[in-house]
Parts: C-alpha cells; structure tokens; sequence
C-alpha cells in the first residue's frame, strides 16, 4: 500500500441538504469507504442521513451511483472519486477513508 | 482538521456551494481535493459549477431548476460543522450563525441525559425556536 487519506463531511438541514467531496485519485488502485460518524435529529418526527460512494472515474469510465450507493469500492487507475452525505431534517457527520496501492 | 493523509501532503481544495437565488437556502457543498486541481479561472469555475450542479441533479430532492452557483473563497474552507446562506443583499455566501452547533446540541443532549429527559425533547424546542 502506498498511503491513505480521508477527511470529513458534514451537512445540515431544516429541508434537505448535501454536502459532496471529489478528490483527485492520481489513476491509483484505490479501495476506498465510507462511514456515518454521528446525527442529531433537528426537530422531525422523520429524518435522514446517508452518507456514500456517488461517482467514480477509473479506467476510462464513468460510474454514477445513486439510491444504493457503495459504501465500499475498489477501483484500479481510478482518477477521481465524489463520496457524499445526504440528510433531511438533522445533521449528519461521515468520513471518507481512501487506501491507495 | 478535516483531512489527514499518510503522505503529509495538504492539497488544494477548492469548493462551491449551490443555492437557490429566491431564498438564499444553500442546498449543496462541494469540495475539489487534489494535489494538482487547477486554479480558479473562468473555465475551471464553470467546470465545478457544472459537477456541483449535475450532483443535485442526480442525487437531491430539490429540483436543480433555477439554482445557482457560488464559488467559496479557497483560503476560507468550510469547517465542520459549518452551514451557508447565500446572502441576497449582500451577494456573497455567509456562514450562518451557529445556532445548532454541535457542541451545543453535544451539551443539550448530556445534560438532558444527566436530568433524566427525553433527549429529543431539548432539541426538538431548540429547533422550533430558530425557525
């Protein structure tokens, strides 16, 4: 493995809102995650936070995600990846994490 | 901090936030991370205006229709935590005053705890109150 690297995402809502992080791959080989670090509800009896994978662009390809989106993935000469969250009426808080090899 | 990588290197980040122009609401964040992302110039600007807005086309409950796009200044990137407005008269993008900050909500919650209250009761009245 060459290194790692991850940061924060983080969206509030009183409606809905998203916050989305493309970050620059390098055509590495990248496993890469996603996880749900905390949500606080914002007054709703219904609420939502999501956090995932929504767009890779490796081998020459463009894969858009949507609904199920991978929490996980693994993509050889990967040149950008966009991990997201997504909330409605809380706040949300996620990291992503990228392995690069 | 909200990146940490193995290599020590800090990229360069670049953001813009979409915002619908009727109420200032900002409904989308977006982040740039690279270590070789260009600079911001007309071209580059539109290029990020246009993923920020294919993402809230594709993946947002609000209809991308008629929202618009504002680019974040590079040297004053978004914190965790942080919420934006657009500020119509002023034109430009704001942080809105934290009046949810997790730290309170943090504090909230344990004393609630601590009191032997329902949680969502506190937060529910705080929530009420900022709308």
């Amino acid at each position: 493995m060459l290194g790692q690297k991850g940061g924060w995402l983080w969206a509030w809502s009183s409606g809905s809102h998203s916050h989305a992080v493309t970050v620059a791959m390098d055509n590495r080989n990248i496993f890469a995650e996603v996880a749900l670090v905390r949500t606080y509800v914002l007054g709703s009896e219904w609420m939502f936070a999501g956090i995932g994978i929504s767009q890779v662009v490796a081998n020459g390809n463009v894969e858009n995600f949507s609904e199920d989106y991978p929490r996980v993935i693994w993509r050889t000469n990967c040149a950008t990846m966009t991990f997201h969250i997504s909330v409605y009426e809380c706040f949300g808080q996620g990291r992503w994490l990228a392995n690069i090899w | 901090m909200k990146y940490v990588s193995t290599d020590g290197v800090i990229p360069r980040i670049a953001w813009c936030a979409v915002y619908d122009p009727a109420t200032g609401e900002v409904v989308h964040v977006h982040e740039f991370v690279g270590n070789d992302i260009a600079d911001e110039n007309e071209h580059v600007s539109l290029m990020r205006a246009d993923v920020a807005l294919a993402y809230v086309r594709q993946h947002a409950r609000k209809p991308a229709k008629g929202l618009q796009v504002v680019h974040g200044d590079p040297k004053k990137l978004p914190n965790v935590g942080d919420r934006f407005a657009y500020d119509l008269k002023k034109k430009k993008l704001v942080t809105i005053a934290d009046r949810h900050s997790v730290q309170d909500v943090e504090k909230s919650a344990q004393s609630a705890k601590a009191a032997g209250k329902p949680v969502r009761q506190s937060t529910k009245k705080r929530a009420k109150k900022t709308r």
